[in-house]
């Protein structure tokens, strides 16, 4: 493993030197990671493939603020999360500008009496794609703190600095996101909200 | 103890509950809390994101869109001698910041606090800081305000300065609330949600994403707050040579 951030660093320092080679080297050996949290983040394949590009450019551009003792994988990651953020709270303003007024805004209110019986639901892929509804009823926020704390396993002050909030907001958009995702999910694991 | 709440159990989950092992201690002897942590657990169990797999070849891929890209861009950090100077630039900004912050923070928690004189220079030199601070903040707000929709250029440029500004900010933001300086405080964390932003920009951002952030600072009247918290941080800088001066709140 420290071999493996040993030669991140080293193809870092070149990369920041100029080599291009080099960072070709970075970007195939990170692009799956950037790609996974990307996706897991926007939902989307073509959000994520260009979360993924957006990430590297970025990447590219500061790699002056690279602290060569770090992680290269960590801060990687950390700035595709800021790049996915950047995407829901796009996509979520073109929403916002263009949904009619009373759209329903809460993802997890769109389940109600007409949904299957739970008992077809349990652990099948209905629950992904439940789950995957709420998400999107999310603000960018509350859908980027919880995937980053539930399915990355950052913590939340880690979340807090990929995506310049504070301490009380990262918690309270994971607040929110379970909050949204009990109520949802509540009929299936015979659980309440 | 009392009941954890809903919040605490989620914390408690994620393993992130200052003193967890007093709330599990609670979750053994307390039925009703233990019922709740296990209908969250089963809730948060069963979620799941899987990514769809994209193949050996996703990174050459990858690479195959990107290096052009790399090409008509601004290169790495560290090859743009304007951006390693104004990198150093930042760096100057954030240890002046970090000077002011010391100095304030010193006369306010030091040993020996020389009363009238002390204070009354430690303030001085945080409203000097922060006046400054502000004016260099108006500048880049108005601009960012009036930025061309059609030219988002003119707010990538800006990403860099930007960049700059927020690093001193959250320094100046820090001194402000130890100071006990609210309104201040208050102030500059508005001023550090908009750099953040433009310094995280991507690098192509929209005509729509530049006529919103021009439309925030405009709508939560940014530009306005600046102004009067500069000439009231003025105005206290002149009370201050008089010998009178009170906190901005």
């Amino acid at each position: 493993m420290e071999r493996m951030e040993a030669s991140d660093a080293e193809a870092a320092a070149r990369a920041r030197d100029g080599d291009t080679e080099a960072f070709r080297v970075l970007v195939e050996r990170h692009s799956a990671l950037v790609f996974r949290v990307a996706y897991r983040l926007t939902g989307n394949e073509d959000d994520a493939d260009d979360v993924v590009q957006e990430t590297f450019l970025r990447a590219y551009s500061r790699l002056d603020l690279f602290e060569d003792r770090a992680s290269f994988a960590s801060w990687l990651y950390r700035i595709a999360a800021n790049c996915a953020y950047d995407v829901l709270r796009r996509r979520a303003r073109h929403a916002k500008r263009f949904a009619p007024a009373d759209e329903v805004e809460d993802g997890a209110d769109r389940f109600d009496s007409g949904d299957p019986a739970p008992d077809r639901l349990v652990f099948g892929g209905e629950v992904r794609r439940k789950v995957e509804t709420v998400l999107e009823g999310m603000s960018a926020a509350e859908r980027s703190a919880f995937v980053l704390r539930h399915c990355e396993g950052m913590s939340i002050e880690e979340i807090g600095n990929a995506l310049d909030l504070d301490t009380s907001a990262t918690k309270h958009s994971i607040f929110r996101a379970v909050k949204k995702l009990r109520r949802a999910l509540a009929p299936l694991a015979g659980t309440t909200a | 103890m009392k009941h954890l709440d809903p919040d605490d159990l989620v914390l408690l989950y994620y393993g992130e509950l200052p003193g967890a092992d007093e709330a599990q201690a609670h979750l053994g002897a307390c039925p009703e809390c233990r019922a709740s942590h296990d209908r969250l657990r089963q809730a948060l169990d069963v979620v799941a994101l899987d990514a769809p797999p994209r193949g050996d070849d996703y990174g050459r891929r990858v690479w195959e869109r990107l290096e052009p890209r790399l090409a008509t861009g601004r290169g790495p950090g560290r090859l743009d001698p304007r951006r390693a100077w104004r990198r150093r630039a930042a760096g100057f900004l954030a240890i002046a910041a970090a000077l002011v912050v010391a100095f304030v923070v010193g006369r306010k928690t030091g040993p020996e606090p020389a009363p009238r004189l002390a204070a009354a220079t430690g303030e001085r030199v945080l409203l000097v800081a922060v006046g400054d601070h502000l004016e260099r903040s108006r500048v880049i707000l108005m601009e960012l305000a009036h930025a061309d929709p059609d030219n988002p250029g003119e707010v990538s440029a800006r990403r860099v300065r930007a960049e700059e500004l927020l690093d001193a900010s959250r320094l100046y933001r820090i001194s402000a609330e130890r100071a006990g300086e609210t309104g201040i405080a208050s102030v500059l964390g508005d001023v550090e949600r908009v750099l953040a932003e433009v310094a995280n920009a991507p690098e192509s951002l929209s005509p729509p994403d530049v006529r919103d952030l021009g439309e925030r600072i405009e709508q939560d009247g940014l530009l306005f707050k600046v102004q009067v918290m500069g000439l009231q941080v003025q105005a206290r800088q002149r009370a201050l040579r008089h010998g009178n001066a009170g906190s901005v709140s």
